[in-house]
């Protein structure tokens, strides 16, 4: 773990002396429109030009991934008219990750009448991602929060509901206001079976195509435009080609970079990685967010960490013991010997202070050796006031399933001790670059979901990933997407046999050769193993410039030995998990080096990004507005080579960037 | 902990099977010290980590979530499918619910609809099409009322997320001896059925995806309430008795 | 190489059964839910007739009822009709129920090394084909013993119907026949009577249990109420 104090007392003012180090190879521009933010989105609308209904299913559109945002847009542009296929990497597109978000989503519907609107929705977001994010995108996220509650109250999500049969809402993750829709612990799964019920519809009636066990390997770019995919069959090996008029990417974000995350294991870069190979730009990679409410780690082959949901922050209260070593169980600590750190340090927002404060404010008593547990690595979450002011039976339901998989996993009952969590890496803000219309810098390429890094901007707020996804797909791309195919003549798509296909699908078959051919030593997991945990020391809740100047060098040896000494037995002409895992090891070992140089490159801290060198006097994260309110996009120039940056300026008319506080 | 510290003796029978022609066959292994605090997924880690150090190639198994909410996992555990616990996954299953030297006995989940891809991967892309078939609610984007306009009853709110709770790992008909598919097929069939949203295709939902799930080669249900018992999100057999009067609706009103 | 994309303008397709390479084999012609209310349904009839039958035969602990009970029942110009339908019911509840019972052993064809239940399942309920075969038999060898008087066991000269079914009764062999039939037929509707509920749709969370004890209820009574003629045929040394 990184030192947490920094370095000397000198950090009262804004660091904004330390310029930054990379001059700009270009500037990017959002394409947002203009005029008074909440029309924009309307005005834009209109603008877009529309797709002859007659010609709409000659357009084919490529979308990989069938999370929240891929099966969203596949089923919404399937009900359109266009022609769609559908790639997934899983046995069924009801298994993508965010099937596993718990707590729920946030819509601006003032159910509750207690001061929710569109604009509150958006300030919030905009704050809450520390003034990195771009308001037009966020004003249209709020814009159609409330029609995704709509849409999916109609497809017949479960979502929780009150007495009288109207919808129930919560107050989460940091919210003033109730405006979390929720079902049960498991709103994400409701939404996704939601979302894949709109495409299983579609398939059922033969309008999407939908291939399962599908890796995505390369992006195909002809002239400058995304025109298809080379994907992998899992089950017997044989590259596919893929052409279409665009491709959309809904392939989830890269906090498997870290190996041990809350994200599933197959979550990975690949797709993301081969476009910004081929040209896209990878905007922000260093914003990655921890969580603060995970299963503290426990051994050595652990192989993923446990997110609980932070709804649990609601009625849970953190603590740790105001004595460094304390050697009693949590529940034997009496009252004045707690330290409730949150609720002291934050009287206004106690325990639900943002995500990125909550885990910094956990990293911060564990380094002054007040952790708890074995590992001295978590700090207690403590339900002992909420169960005696509502009950045992109150707390059940609004959070039963959450105790019951805490009980499974740690064999702790949290209805009678505390429990022990900590920070995890669980969501990456960053990803690849987008404009307004969710189109990357290469013409066809469109980033959907937690793949793009458009609307959270340094970090996200809580209940906001399944509102993103679904406003991409549900209410964004049907628009957007049309504007970009009305100007795309109907012959533009290249076929299949065209040179670029057959140059990508050589490259691909070439370093799946290479990885089968190695027959080294270590195994996949090994070098996952050794590069998340550099990760996380180096680029995980607190970074500083020596460290991450370490983790640079230290991945550029890995990624050389990876290529010598990697085992991956088996052939690939067949289901072969190892082969698999490796091609996402070996474009972890890529990126993780962009995004170490981003880290580096921005010297200011924000959200979720915490460079020790910029801190206020509190230890609070310090922006630097000054040199930093921009997007850094980063274009490819070689593997190990440093990337070229272009800039997109964030400018702020509504959301005046101040010092978060949640005093 | 001396347990801790040293961890379980276990030997594995573990169902290899190279492709789906192959026919398959057991193959005994032994695995030292796994830490009683290891799911059961991470024991196979474990096992495939140290098979591939011996130059030996993984056993394949599905997983994805390792929170027990994908559905991605699961095999026959000593002829229990996600193991013996109950209401838990295969993921969610932990090694310190087994004793030190314990003999384990890896399937895949068997059924003819079910046709085992590779080692304990099998192919469950037949619950989909029981889905496709009519698992949903026929709203385009966009034409959706606001969600308050139809209250739902909290009762009946409340049933119907218990049988959409299914994660579709398939262990019900893996644990029942006709691999049939009524409990995934009912839990879809009652979440929409209870739920306003869900009334103008009630009928035809209910024919269309029964009519699939036999296409699929599912067997009948005899009712010994295996998959019930077997299933990691308890979805209860209530579901299969108002799927079979759903049914039977239909076919009355002729659909 | 595969090019994916679907051909242009394929039409919308309203949701047939998808065609699966297995698809159909199992269930032809009757969806196999429609097979198992047909099965519910006529095993619905036949416990009602069971129960009949049983409060008819068990006059024959009054002396002479039973002939008389047999002579009015004879009379009847209706006996004919009833019996060619309860002979159609007994044929839809065997054929269907065999029919679903192939398809589910095509369902399964491998069967796991271990065998193991979690408990839910029970000897009644995972023996359903086995006891409604034994059943079967049993009712074959009693139509033709009792109907048609087939000399299966014992003493063919007698002159009464109640003669005839205590002397049969009390015949070593006629006996065990007979109680091995009813006890199957017990054990078969101990899970039956509760999986015909179940199966025609009138179970629920709250009446889970109370079926389920009703079910057992029903098959023991039954087989003891059998069995009870069988032990009084015995006591009677067939006379």
């Amino acid at each position: 773990m990184a030192e947490s104090k920094k370095t000397g007392g000198a950090t009262t003012a804004a660091p904004s002396g330390i310029a930054p180090s990379q001059a700009p190879k270009g500037t990017l521009d959002g394409r947002c429109p203009q005029g008074p933010i909440a029309d924009r989105w309307t005005k834009h609308k209109f603008e877009l030009k529309l797709v002859n209904p007659a010609n709409k299913r000659k357009y084919e559109v490529l979308v990989v991934g069938t999370g929240l945002a891929g099966a969203a847009a596949a089923a919404s542009l399937a009900e359109l008219g266009y022609n769609v296929t559908v790639l997934t990497m899983h046995d069924s597109p009801r298994r993508a990750h965010s099937i596993a978000a718990q707590g729920g989503i946030n819509a601006s519907k003032n159910y509750k009448n207690d001061g929710d609107s569109v604009h509150r929705l958006f300030y919030d977001t905009v704050k809450g991602g520390d003034y990195r994010a771009r308001e037009s995108n966020v004003h249209r996220l709020a814009e159609v929060s409330g029609n995704i509650i709509d849409q999916c109250v109609a497809q017949g999500v479960p979502f929780a509901r009150e007495y009288g049969g109207y919808l129930d809402n919560r107050s989460f993750g940091g919210a003033q206001v109730s405006r979390t829709f929720y079902a049960r612990g498991q709103t994400g799964q409701q939404l996704l079976l939601g979302a894949y019920s709109a495409l299983s519809r579609n398939v059922g009636a033969g309008t999407i195509k939908m291939l399962t066990r599908r890796d995505v390997l390369d992006i195909v770019v002809v002239d400058g435009k995304a025109r298809g995919v080379i994907a992998r069959n899992l089950v017997n090996g044989k590259l596919e080609r893929f052409g279409a008029h665009a491709v959309l990417l809904c392939t989830g974000g890269y906090g498997n970079v870290f190996f041990l995350s809350t994200n599933a294991k197959a979550c990975n870069v690949t797709a993301a990685w081969r476009a910004h190979r081929r040209g896209a730009f990878f905007a922000n990679p260093c914003f990655t967010q921890i969580h603060p409410t995970c299963i503290p780690v426990h051994g050595d082959i652990q192989s993923k960490l446990t997110l609980m949901s932070e709804s649990l922050r609601n009625d849970g209260r953190v603590w740790v013991p105001k004595k460094a070593g304390e050697a009693r169980p949590g529940a034997d600590v009496p009252e004045d010997e707690r330290d409730y750190f949150l609720e002291r340090r934050y009287p206004s927002f106690g325990n639900l202070v943002p995500r990125d404060v909550a885990s910094r404010a956990a990293k911060q008593v564990c380094d002054e050796g007040r952790g708890v547990g074995s590992t001295r690595l978590a700090v207690y979450l403590d339900f002992r006031d909420a169960i005696q002011r509502l009950g045992k039976n109150a707390i059940a339901e609004r959070y039963g399933n959450l105790f019951q998989m805490y009980e499974k996993i740690t064999g702790d009952d949290p209805y009678r001790v505390p429990m022990r969590i900590y920070p995890a890496v669980h969501y990456t803000m960053g990803g690849l670059w987008v404009d307004y219309n969710l189109m990357s810098n290469l013409p066809g390429l469109f980033v959907l979901g937690e793949a793009n890094f458009s609307d959270h901007g340094a970090n996200r707020l809580g209940a906001s990933a399944l509102m993103q996804g679904l406003a991409d797909g549900y209410f964004v791309i049907p628009y957007t997407l049309g504007g970009f195919l009305a100007a795309e003549p109907l012959g533009s798509k290249v076929s299949t046999d065209h040179a670029a296909f057959a140059q990508a699908e050589a490259e691909t078959k070439e370093r799946l050769q290479k990885m089968l051919s190695a027959r080294g030593k270590r195994t996949v997991d090994s070098f996952h193993r050794e590069l998340g945990m550099l990760m996380w020391d180096h680029c995980g809740m607190a970074r500083n410039d020596a460290g991450l100047r370490r983790a640079a060098g230290r991945i550029a040896e890995l990624r050389e030995e990876f290529w010598k000494n990697v085992s991956v037995p088996g052939s690939g002409t067949e289901l072969n998990q190892s082969l698999e895992k490796a091609g996402r090891v070996a474009d972890f070992l890529e990126f993780a080096q962009t995004m170490v140089h981003d880290a580096l490159y921005r010297t200011e801290s924000c959200g979720g990004h915490f460079r020790e060198e910029s801190q206020t006097p509190e230890g609070e994260a310090q922006r630097d507005d000054q040199n930093f309110s921009h997007v850094a996009a980063w274009e490819f120039t070689g593997i190990g080579e440093k990337p070229a940056l272009h800039r997109e300026e964030l400018s702020f008319e509504y959301c005046k960037p101040s010092q978060r506080s949640y005093k | 902990m001396s347990s801790k510290e040293q961890g379980l003796r276990l030997v594995l029978e573990v169902w290899r099977q190279k492709g789906q022609e192959d026919a398959g066959r057991f193959e005994t292994y032994v695995l030292e010290s796994v830490s009683p605090d290891n799911s059961f997924l991470e024991m196979l880690d474990q096992l495939n980590e140290k098979l591939v150090k011996e130059g030996q190639e993984p056993v394949a198994f599905d997983h994805d979530c390792r929170e027990g909410i994908c559905g991605a996992c699961g095999c026959v555990v000593n002829g229990q499918a996600h193991g013996h616990e109950k209401g838990t996954t295969l993921c969610q299953l932990h090694m310190r619910s087994f004793p030190n030297g314990a003999k384990l006995v890896l399937e895949p989940f068997r059924a003819s609809a079910f046709p085992v891809l590779r080692d304990l991967v099998v192919d469950r892309s037949a619950f989909d099409r029981i889905i496709q078939a009519g698992g949903f609610v026929s709203v385009s984007t966009g034409s959706a009322p606001d969600a308050n306009l139809v209250p739902v009853a909290k009762d009946n709110a409340e049933k119907a997320m218990d049988a959409a709770a299914c994660i579709g790992c398939g262990a019900c008909v893996a644990s029942c001896k006709n691999s049939s598919a009524m409990l995934f097929t009912s839990a879809k069939v009652s979440h929409l059925a209870l739920l306003p949203q869900g009334q103008v295709e009630r009928e035809r939902r209910v024919s269309a995806m029964v009519a699939q799930m036999d296409a699929e080669g599912f067997g009948a249900c005899t009712n010994t309430q295996e998959c019930e018992a077997a299933c990691p999100k308890e979805i209860s057999i209530e579901n299969i008795a108002r799927m079979n009067r759903e049914f039977f609706k239909a076919k009355l009103k002729g659909r | 190489m595969s090019e994916a994309a679907p051909s242009p303008g394929s039409s919308a397709r309203i949701a047939a059964p998808i065609a699966t390479p297995r698809a159909g084999h199992l269930h032809a012609g009757l969806s196999s839910v429609t097979k198992k209310y047909a099965v519910a349904m006529s095993g619905l009839a036949l416990v009602g007739f069971l129960f009949a039958h049983l409060a008819g035969n068990l006059l024959i602990l009054i002396p002479g009822a039973f002939d008389q009970y047999a002579a009015a029942l004879h009379a009847s110009p209706l006996l004919p009709l009833a019996e060619i339908g309860l002979f159609a019911v007994f044929v839809v509840h065997v054929a269907l129920a065999l029919a679903c019972a192939r398809a589910n052993r095509d369902a399964k064809p491998q069967k796991y090394a271990v065998a193991a239940t979690r408990g839910k399942a029970t000897l009644a309920s995972r023996t359903m084909v086995i006891t409604g075969s034994a059943v079967l038999v049993f009712v074959i060898v009693h139509i033709a013993h009792m109907k048609f008087r087939a000399p299966l066991f014992g003493n063919p000269t007698v002159e009464t119907g109640s003669q005839w079914v205590l002397r049969t009764l009390a015949h070593p062999l006629g006996a065990l026949v007979y109680a091995v039939g009813v006890c199957a037929v017990g054990v078969h509707l101990s899970h039956g009577v509760w999986s015909l509920f179940q199966t025609l749709g009138w179970n629920s969370k709250r009446w889970h249990a109370r079926l389920t004890g009703i079910s057992r209820a029903v098959g023991a009574l039954l087989a003891a109420g059998f069995l009870l003629i069988v032990v009084y045929a015995l006591l009677r040394g067939g006379r």
